[in-house]
């Protein structure tokens, strides 16, 4: 393969820039999604409170909820450009928006609040129920809708989908783990004296995620909203596929915080599987007696808190280890590798999903129907189980040997080819480790969210 | 490579606070967890899920049989769980909260617990509003499934359990579930609070109030920094 070859442009094609650059995307998109969201909203607050009669439960949690990994996997956060939730920021901002500079707080702090938050959110799932109260994810809707509000009205630009949004750093994590990359061509942006792409123009607003095209080099906090793409005077904007997790390989620099979520996932997809197994609430009630504790919320806190922090203590394991032989802090290697599990966290979870996807997907369909009081009952599955469940097994192998490869390439790309393997082998176990729980979770039946 | 600096206190700390919150979350819940009672030999424990009941929603009911002298598990007892019913005088005047059913049913439990047993039938209006899914008796009564012969795995013994109950009408009503053991037969009588499926007015206005708060506030910066 020749060394200079181009990579592809996807913004070439010019059906698809023409697309990009017209006021049609991401608009076209997000009329449709804030229609859907407005029904959704609706049915959540006010409609039935059976879960399996609630067209925005279903709509949430077996269609959204599960199609969303694969999203950030293959377009990256496009999701976020055309979440709703965006709309409602920027028409707030237009309307009545303060425009304050964000603060330095949420500034530093931004993806610690998001982490907190995100662990939060799905240890508040298991104890009030949200997924299975249509109440519970209309509230949950709702806060965010009015932190979405809130933070449009004071700030700058998209400052809860940059700083605050606890859906923000999964989706930043897995994206970078994912198949398509918007970058600016640096040499065009060296030359460049206006810089419309972060300040705006006449026409087009300035990036709402506050990245310049030119310094970005992660998939984090770019949703493809098109701003750089309509605003640069000089084409300077490239849309190209690119080999999943080969944003790890090169990466050049790391955040702890983003580590810490990717691994304490690894301990949330882990619950999220248990919970949903046929011997968990005996598994539950066993914590209970054995604990000699009364209340299964406090034992599934208990239970929560062990997966959470578990992964955490075992990369750590691993970077004391591993650090023995590269002279860094703790700190620093468990902030460099930590990047390595999000394959396997992007793979579980779309794994977990999966079955939620394809086993219930047609509940969607029916509580849709009954918005128009059309009662249809029927298998909710699209695909038999055995065949979901293959499908799983793929998945949390391929994510697993994703993780390994990429905590390999790390190693490599920081430490030379000849040191690459012992330095990761650490980490190579741990990954295992998690990839075979994981893959272990799956060989057992799931039960259903509706 | 640069990396971010932030000193581990701020994480630790961070981590802290979240561990806090999840466990004083936890512990309130408990403390205001299930209902309690005694009756004759037993000692009596209710819990429903979901926690918060709501008209039309389908509902599990847990019964957990102790031997109130020794503490034990109460195994093999039929336990009977007669249709609910309905106390009119509070059927428009409730609130949709679980933990006021709670405290409720602990001041109710304590003053009511025999004298409401043989009376419960009487003093309520409506019987209409419960449907169950397992099959009713011929007096509409239903047998109780004691969770650890269900399945092959191994339950907290004395727990009987009723899947699929829903109520048609907000309000307060009556449970009265009957116990029958060799210890002896008694009947305990547990009050239910049934929320309002509607929406949760207070929850929309106080978010709703709250964006206009911060809409005031934003309109006041927006002129001053102008």
């Amino acid at each position: 393969m020749s060394s200079n070859k181009q990579p592809i442009n996807f913004l070439n094609y010019p059906w698809l820039k023409r697309f990009l650059k017209s006021s049609l995307y991401p608009r076209i998109f997000q009329w449709l999604t804030v229609l859907v969201f407005g029904v959704i909203m609706v049915e959540t607050l006010a409609g039935p409170t059976n879960v399996g009669d609630n067209f925005g439960s279903a709509a949430t949690w077996v269609l959204w909820w599960p199609l969303i990994p694969f999203f950030f996997f293959l377009l990256g956060r496009f999701w976020c450009g055309i979440c709703p939730f965006a709309w409602v920021s920027d028409l707030t901002q237009k309307l009545f928006g303060a425009n304050l500079k964000v603060p330095s707080f949420i500034r530093k702090n931004g993806l610690w609040i998001i982490d907190i938050t995100f662990i939060f959110i799905t240890w508040a799932d298991h104890i009030w129920g949200i997924v299975e109260s249509p109440r519970g994810t209309g509230t949950l809707l709702l806060l965010i809708l009015a932190g979405v509000m809130v933070s449009a009205l004071l700030f700058e630009r998209r400052t809860w989908c940059r700083y605050l949004c606890f859906l923000g750093s999964l989706s930043g994590n897995y994206s970078r783990a994912g198949m398509l990359e918007l970058r600016a061509d640096k040499d065009t942006c060296k030359t460049c004296k206006t810089r419309d792409c972060y300040k705006g123009n006449d026409k087009t607003a300035g990036c709402p995620m506050f990245e310049f095209p030119m310094a970005m080099d992660n998939n984090a906090n770019c949703n493809l909203c098109g701003n750089c793409i309509k605003s640069c005077p000089h084409d300077s904007i490239r849309l190209t596929p690119r080999k999943p997790t080969s944003e790890f390989w090169s990466m050049s620099r790391a955040h702890f915080e983003e580590s810490f979520l990717a691994i304490v996932i690894v301990g949330i997809v882990f619950v999220q599987n248990i919970t949903m197994l046929d011997f968990y609430p005996s598994f539950l009630k066993w914590v209970e007696l054995t604990l000699g504790i009364a209340n299964q919320d406090i034992a599934f806190t208990i239970l929560f808190i062990f997966a959470m922090t578990t992964p955490v203590l075992l990369l750590f394991a691993a970077t004391a280890f591993s650090k023995r032989l590269t002279g860094e802090t703790l700190r620093t290697a468990f902030a460099r590798f930590g990047y390595a599990v999000i394959p396997l966290d992007l793979a579980s979870h779309m794994a977990h999903n999966l079955f939620h996807l394809l086993a219930e997907g047609k509940a969607s369909y029916y509580t849709f129907m009954g918005l128009f009081g059309v009662h249809l009952e029927g298998s909710t599955s699209f695909i038999a189980d055995p065949t979901i469940q293959i499908m799983q097994y793929f998945l949390v192998i391929a994510g697993t040997l994703g993780s390994l490869y990429t905590a390999y390439r790390i190693a490599k790309k920081n430490d030379g080819v000849s040191k690459a393997l012992s330095i990761a082998m650490p980490y190579l176990v741990v990954i295992l480790l998690f990839g075979i729980l994981n893959f272990l979770t799956f060989t057992v039946r799931m039960s259903m969210r509706m | 490579m640069n990396f971010s600096r932030k000193p581990m206190k701020k994480i630790l700390l961070s981590l802290s606070l979240l561990l806090l919150t999840l466990m004083f979350t936890t512990n309130t819940l408990a403390a205001s967890g299930g209902l309690e009672q005694d009756a004759g030999p037993y000692h009596v424990i209710m819990q429903t899920s979901p926690g918060n009941l709501l008209v039309n929603q389908s509902a599990t009911f847990n019964i957990i049989v102790k031997n109130k002298a020794t503490g034990q598990p109460v195994t093999g007892a039929k336990v009977v769980m007669s249709p609910s019913t309905m106390n009119s005088s509070n059927s428009n005047s409730n609130s949709n909260s679980n933990s006021n059913s709670n405290s409720n049913s602990n001041s109710n439990s304590n003053s009511n617990s025999n004298s409401n047993m043989n009376t419960s039938g009487s003093n309520n209006s409506n019987m209409a509003g419960m449907d169950m899914s397992s099959s009713m008796g011929t007096q509409g009564a239903t047998a109780m499934q004691e969770q650890s012969t269900m399945g092959s795995m191994a339950m907290d013994p004395g727990t009987y359990m009723m899947e699929g109950m829903s109520f048609n009408q907000p309000g307060q009503w009556n449970q009265t579930i009957t116990i029958t053991s060799p210890l002896g037969a008694s009947t305990v009588n547990f009050p239910i609070t049934v929320g309002k499926s509607g929406p949760n007015y207070i929850l929309i206005g106080s978010v709703a109030g709250a964006v206009v708060i911060a809409g005031i506030l934003a309109a006041f910066l927006k002129k001053k920094k102008n």
